[in-house]
């Protein structure tokens, strides 16, 4: 990096070359600063329109293309590394928020946390020994928050065999996603930091819910839906997940995938319970079929997510065979 | 070959030269048509070094910063003599149709 102060023209035209890849811009950032800097007039403060368009452009192309030069087999074990942990990450903040008052149990309030954590480092560093341990700690840290909290896990409830099979019902799903998590992750494959702003999406949500105040849909309709969060967040966070990716597909399918994974997964770990209830209550199995129609409307949203991948893909590897040619 | 390649490649005809220079280079043989902006040129100088038609020549710092200078290979020069070669012919169909069509009509039927 040079060591002359930086001019107001400097520091926007890096600004510019930070849509680029991090390793590219490693390489190859001073020197292109050096041209555009050469090239500028006397007193220009600011990147000509043409420039900054084509280090626009050609920063997400070369995006594309390192992530193109990934290959298939690792790019669909990143996605669905991510997938899972977008899926567990929802469960983790689903399962906190289910047990009112969310947050005045510190130990509850600790075995979320500590999923959430667990998740992170799973996917990120790949360090699996400490992720089992933090799982482990979560899972017997919960049962404890819950019963001095006088929820859920209050021992005359807990007694009775059936009850206990539905909550591993509930609980069940997430955790055994969180073990695929840990086998499947491996620290040479760790993805982009940049996905941590779609896994955290559920607990931010979460969090904003808790500091503005609630308009009580959820009470209105006295549901309390298990996939993901309450009722009135699932579209907030449908359609924030659905805006990011579609803006990701322009240098990377794998996010998209990844969250068609986490909605396929949450919906049919949905369905468990359900399932469960028929068994047991010897319920009607019409019961399946009258929660609602979010089932249709998520895994159509998913499929539509996957279609549009494939497509993009299709499209892209046409491109490049025509380039080659 | 698309234009702005052309005229890189065109540019280090004359012998290596640095990214601003083969923009100006670029520029003045065009007569000002191609004015190649920063993230173009590194793109094309990136595939042309891809495909082996441009190497690095040398690396110096200059203002705290490096400045390569990039050399038109064998196949850089080839590429561009061919593609030189291909456009003249096609610019003979339209410049001197009659010229062409002379030959064609005095070339000796071979079938």
């Amino acid at each position: 990096m040079s060591t002359l102060p930086a001019t107001r023209l400097e520091r926007r035209a890096r600004l510019l070359l930070r849509a680029y890849p991090p390793e590219y811009r490693a390489e190859r950032a001073e020197e292109m600063l050096g041209t555009l800097l050469e090239a500028a007039q006397p007193g220009q403060e600011w990147p000509s329109a043409r420039d900054a368009w084509s280090l626009l452009r050609s920063g997400v192309n070369a995006r594309a293309a390192r992530n193109r030069r990934l290959g298939l087999r690792i790019s669909l074990r990143q996605a669905a590394a991510f997938g899972l942990a977008l899926y567990v990450s929802v469960a983790a903040v689903n399962v906190g928020s289910e047990v009112p008052p969310w947050g005045t149990d510190p130990a509850q309030t600790l075995a979320v946390a500590l999923l959430l954590a667990a998740t992170v480092l799973a996917v990120w560093t790949g360090y699996r020994a400490a992720v089992a341990t933090i799982t482990a700690i979560a899972i017997a840290i919960f049962p404890y928050g819950s019963y001095r909290s006088g929820h859920g896990f209050s021992l005359p409830y807990h007694l009775t065999a059936r009850m206990a099979s539905v909550d591993a019902a509930y609980f069940g799903p997430p955790l055994l996603a969180l073990l695929a998590l840990i086998a499947l992750t491996q620290r040479s494959e760790r993805p982009p930091r940049s996905w941590l702003l779609l896994a955290c999406l559920p607990s931010s949500l979460l969090g904003a819910r808790q500091l503005l105040p609630d308009p009580g849909w959820h009470r209105l309709s006295g549901l309390v839906t298990l996939y993901p969060l309450r009722t009135n967040d699932l579209p907030v966070l449908l359609t924030l997940l659905t805006l990011l990716t579609l803006g990701w597909l322009v240098t990377d399918t794998r996010p998209a995938l990844g969250v068609a994974l986490s909605l396929v997964v949450g919906q049919l770990a949905l369905y468990i319970p359900a399932i469960q209830e028929v068994v047991m209550d010897r319920a009607p199995i019409v019961l399946l079929w009258t929660w609602d129609t979010t089932i249709f409307k998520v895994l159509g949203l998913a499929a539509a997510m996957v279609a549009t991948t494939l497509l993009i893909l299709h499209r892209r590897t046409r491109a490049s065979r025509a380039t080659a040619g | 070959m698309r234009e702005p390649t052309y005229f890189v490649l065109a540019a280090l005809l004359a012998g290596p030269l640095h990214g601003y220079a083969i923009i100006k280079r670029a520029e003045e043989l065009s007569d000002g048509r191609v004015r190649l902006a920063t993230g173009t040129l590194y793109t094309a100088l990136d595939r042309l070094a891809a495909e082996r038609r441009v190497e690095l020549v040398s690396e110096e710092i200059v203002d705290g910063r490096i400045r390569r200078s990039y050399g038109l290979t064998e196949s850089g020069a080839a590429a561009l003599r061919a593609e030189a070669q291909r456009m003249a012919e096609a610019a003979q169909i339209v410049i001197e149709p009659t010229a062409r069509s002379g030959r064609l009509a005095r070339k000796p039927r071979t079938t």
